[in-house]
């Protein structure tokens, strides 16, 4: 270690930051290095002769400090009345923190009353859908968002029955020719048995 | 030979007595302040005194750094109170030489007649001999007159750890910089105060 590392070794090791292995390291410098020896007592001398200096202020304004002090105290103390003090940290006046809840209740009360208090969908009302059934058609009005798709489905609805009907005629026709068919098979039949 | 870390107990007992005393002025006891002041009275005036030009100054700037520290005492969050006080009078400091619109900081007082009083009134009074009262009077001349020809920087570094014994890693961040460059600065300031002390000796001698 050379004497400018000791030196600023020396300066922690004074104000008590060095740690135990460094002030070994500049015990071990200074038994060997009289110049640091030397810097060392005049670290101390400087010190000593700069404390041993200190000057005071005057009591005039030591009193103007503490007079303030007091002032501040008490002009806190009247400000914060009615305050709940805890630690350090002042909470709300009994007052607003009154008011604060009453805001914060009327606003969860509006939250939860609001799907009842949602004016109703004009479809429904217009269709005359019961109030108690309201939701469920409405999710059935959704499934039609116009009048177009509402008007397709009936058409599709309407074609589906007139095709039963074909149907059904044909199953007549069917039935009839079978009937018939039967007819000439039993006249044929009696005609041979003649 | 050298002094072992733990002797830093007393500054943290110290740091600890602080922060009770802020904490009963807070919750409204006027006498907690009075101790605070009288714990950190002598050094914080004269951290002050040598970085300001006068006494009457020195008195304001100590004023505002107390009054603005009580203003903010509700609020305080810190661990060091000392440090915390002392960064409030390095603002207040370089706020005023500002004002002042003066290149760097303030210049202390030079050496004049009446400061040499004032330096003579400040020396220890155990009923020394006159001559040790004439050597550590001429000390302080000598320091004085050392510390005015310092750039600011070294010189508050000097004066923090020497009146203020705040330690090296405080000043670092006081001052916004390394700690090997808060060292290298009190070294600059040690070599030209023990320069002007080594004439002292060969005089005294």
């Amino acid at each position: 270690m050379n004497c400018r590392s000791c030196q600023q070794l020396i300066l922690l090791v004074l104000s008590k930051e060095a740690n135990a292995w460094q002030c070994a390291r500049v015990d071990r410098h200074l038994r060997e290095c009289s110049v640091c020896r030397e810097f060392r007592a005049d670290c101390i001398q400087a010190e000593q002769a700069v404390r041993s200096l200190s000057p005071e202020p005057g009591s005039n304004t030591v009193d103007a400090v503490l007079s303030y002090g007091r002032r501040e105290l008490i002009r806190r103390q009247s400000n914060t009345r009615g305050y709940v003090h805890f630690d350090g940290l002042t909470m709300l006046r009994p007052a607003w923190l009154y008011g604060t809840l009453s805001i914060a209740a009327l606003l969860a009360f509006l939250l939860i009353m609001e799907p009842v208090m949602r004016p109703q969908h004009p479809d429904v009302a217009h269709r005359g859908i019961p109030q108690s059934a309201a939701p469920s058609e409405l999710a059935k009005v959704e499934e039609w968002p116009d009048v177009e798709t509402y008007l397709d489905e009936l058409i599709w609805i309407l074609d589906a029955t007139y095709l039963d009907n074909i149907a059904s005629e044909n199953e007549k026709i069917i039935s009839w020719a079978t009937t018939e068919q039967l007819a000439a098979e039993l006249l044929a039949w009696e005609e041979s048995e003649i | 030979m050298t002094e072992m870390p733990n002797d830093r107990d007393s500054r943290h007992a110290m740091a600890e007595k602080a922060a009770a005393l802020v904490k009963a002025y807070r919750q409204g006891d006027p006498d907690a302040l009075g101790e605070l002041v009288e714990m950190y009275k002598r050094p914080l005036f004269a951290f002050i005194l040598r970085m300001m030009e006068t006494q009457s100054e020195a008195d304001d700037v100590f004023q505002d750094v107390w009054f603005r520290a009580i203003k903010n005492m509700r609020t305080y969050q810190h661990k060091n109170f000392m440090s915390w006080l002392f960064r409030i009078a390095h603002n207040i400091i370089i706020d005023r030489a500002r004002h002042r619109k003066v290149e760097g900081w303030a210049d202390p007082p030079t050496a004049r007649n009446d400061e040499e009083a004032h330096w003579a009134q400040m020396l220890p009074s155990p009923k020394p001999g006159p001559d040790r009262v004439i050597i550590a009077q001429e000390m302080g001349r000598q320091i004085q007159a050392a510390l005015a020809e310092l750039p600011p920087e070294q010189r508050e570094v000097f004066l923090l750890r020497m009146e203020a014994d705040m330690p090296f890693r405080e000043i670092a961040r006081l001052q916004d910089a390394s700690i090997n460059t808060v060292l290298a600065r009190m070294h600059y300031a040690l070599q030209k105060i023990r320069k002007k002390l080594a004439d002292l000796k060969e005089t005294v001698s």
